[in-house]
């Protein structure tokens, strides 16, 4: 019984080792990868598409309703990375449902580095908005007496990105694991099932919270120009 | 520990590979298979637009030249009923007039028929009628009714005014032929003198020649003084030749009022 994937270590060379996290990340990079190019390998531009086009289609869409919902005027430049963390958490939860796998998503490394990544994208889509100085004045907001407890807020909700994820799906798979081992019948089935709407939701909820951290670091812009409004930041945090 | 720092290390790695092969392979060509799509319909959207204008243009053209059909049909077809009924008429006319025609004919012929039928019953009629009387008469005629019809002959002769003698007279004296009594019958003695008595009172004795008599069948009964053309009677056939005479007037006057009534 162990907690974490990490724990399966395959192969090690000092510091270099590869285990069950980063095999299976790979296995879901690769399916991804490989059924995106199957599919868009012959995309049709008529009014006639192939189903799986127009699953990828609706995917996309979606996703890009839901950037602009939340308050990004333009969801195409944050389309990439928003949606990449979206389809891989979710295919990711989803795969659960299979016999012997483990979710990389249930590791604390992996979810600590998708919100590493949202750490990062952060500052960058905030300068490349509004640039350094605009986007630093941001911490000042609404006064600078608030710079301490901004700084705080960015580091914790990184770490509350991270845990609430590996938190849900890690439990998740251990109460399914522990309801094998007490009753093996039917009860798991209902479990599986619910962890795996848990899962959907975590991927919904780890991208739009990502989202509107992006928002908020780009809107603030705007915001000083008089914009009324309450930031969509104040809504997740 | 629960982070494993290399594991948190690649992922962020494999996360960064992902975003850039999902760019590549997956958003990049849905975006712009959707975007040319959007154009192309955008731009069938416009086409449609342009050709449904066209066609509406098109319809109302069509729709006036319908109109102007229907029109032309009208009146083509108001003035074909109106041909149509004048020569009805006038068709009309004619064999109405032409039935008149034959009608009249027929109407004539009926009347010539009929008159020709009239006509030939009347005489038939006639024929028979003194057919029958000088039939009757003829077998009645005997020696007894020689003397009533010798003293209805002398009467006559007696009843002769002035001016009739004169003329029998002077015919008599003219020619200077005896005067010819004509009878149906051989006169008897007595008859022959009583005649002559009254002859002889017509003229002088000095210049009567004498009488000559003759049997005339014809007569059927009667006696006639005759001289030189003209001549004094008395004899059934005169009767019955009045008769005759009178019935043709009558028949005559008949036949005219038919006419004039039809």
């Amino acid at each position: 019984m162990h907690l974490s994937p990490d724990q399966v270590v395959l192969w090690q060379n000092g510091v270099v080792k590869l285990n069950s996290t980063i095999i299976t990340t790979w296995g879901l990079m690769l399916i991804l990868t490989i059924c995106s190019w199957l599919i868009t390998r012959k995309l049709s531009t008529s009014i006639k598409i192939s189903p799986w086009q127009n699953l990828l289609e609706i995917i996309v869409v979606s996703v890009k309703q839901q950037i602009q919902e939340v308050g990004l005027a333009e969801p195409a430049k944050y389309l990439t990375f928003l949606g990449t963390l979206f389809l891989f958490i979710a295919l990711s939860n989803l795969c659960t449902l299979l016999p012997f796998y483990e979710p990389p998503t249930g590791s604390l490394s992996t979810t600590a580095a998708l919100a590493i990544s949202v750490f990062v994208a952060v500052p960058v889509f905030g300068v490349l908005e509004s640039g350094v100085r605009g986007y630093l004045r941001t911490y000042l907001e609404p006064t600078w007496l608030m710079l301490p407890f901004n700084i705080i807020s960015e580091l914790t909700r990184t770490l509350a990105l991270a845990v609430r994820l590996f938190g849900n799906i890690m439990s998740g798979s251990m109460i399914v694991a522990i309801l094998l081992t007490i009753t093996p019948l039917i009860f798991p089935i209902f479990m599986t099932l619910l962890g795996l709407l848990t899962g959907m939701v975590q991927a919904y909820i780890f991208s739009i919270l990502a989202t509107v951290y992006i928002a908020a670091a780009t809107e603030t812009q705007k915001e000083r120009a008089g914009e009324s409004g309450a930031s969509p930041y104040q809504h997740f945090n | 520990m629960l982070i494993d720092w290399f594991t948190v290390v690649a992922q962020v790695i494999n996360f960064l590979i992902l975003v850039w092969l999902l760019q590549r392979f997956l958003y990049k060509p849905i975006v712009n298979a959707m975007q040319t799509r959007e154009e192309k319909i955008a731009s069938q959207l416009r086409d449609a637009e342009k050709q449904k204008t066209e066609a509406e243009a098109e319809a109302v053209k069509f729709r006036v030249a319908h109109d102007q059909l229907e029109q032309r049909k009208q009146e083509l077809l108001k003035g074909a009923e109106n041909e149509a009924e004048t020569l009805q008429r006038r068709l009309t006319e004619e064999a109405r007039h032409e039935i008149e025609t034959v009608r009249e004919k027929w109407q004539q012929a009926l009347r010539d028929e009929q008159r020709a039928f009239q006509s030939d019953l009347t005489k038939a009629l006639r024929q028979e009628v003194f057919s029958i009387a000088r039939g009757v008469l003829a077998d009645l005629a005997g020696v007894d009714v020689q003397a009533r019809m010798a003293t209805m002959f002398i009467r006559r002769l007696e009843k002769l005014d002035a001016e009739e003698r004169a003329k029998l007279n002077l015919i008599v004296t003219a020619d200077g032929k005896a005067p010819v009594i004509r009878s149906a019958f051989e006169l008897s003695p007595a008859v022959r003198e009583a005649i002559e008595r009254a002859v002889a009172k017509l003229e002088p004795a000095d210049t009567l020649q004498g009488v000559q008599y003759e049997i005339t069948p014809e007569l059927i009964g009667g006696i006639e003084l005759a001289a030189n053309g003209r001549k004094v009677s008395w004899s059934i056939s005169d009767y019955l030749l009045s008769l005759e005479q009178r019935v043709q007037q009558l028949m005559a006057r008949r036949t005219k009022i038919d006419e004039q009534v039809e």
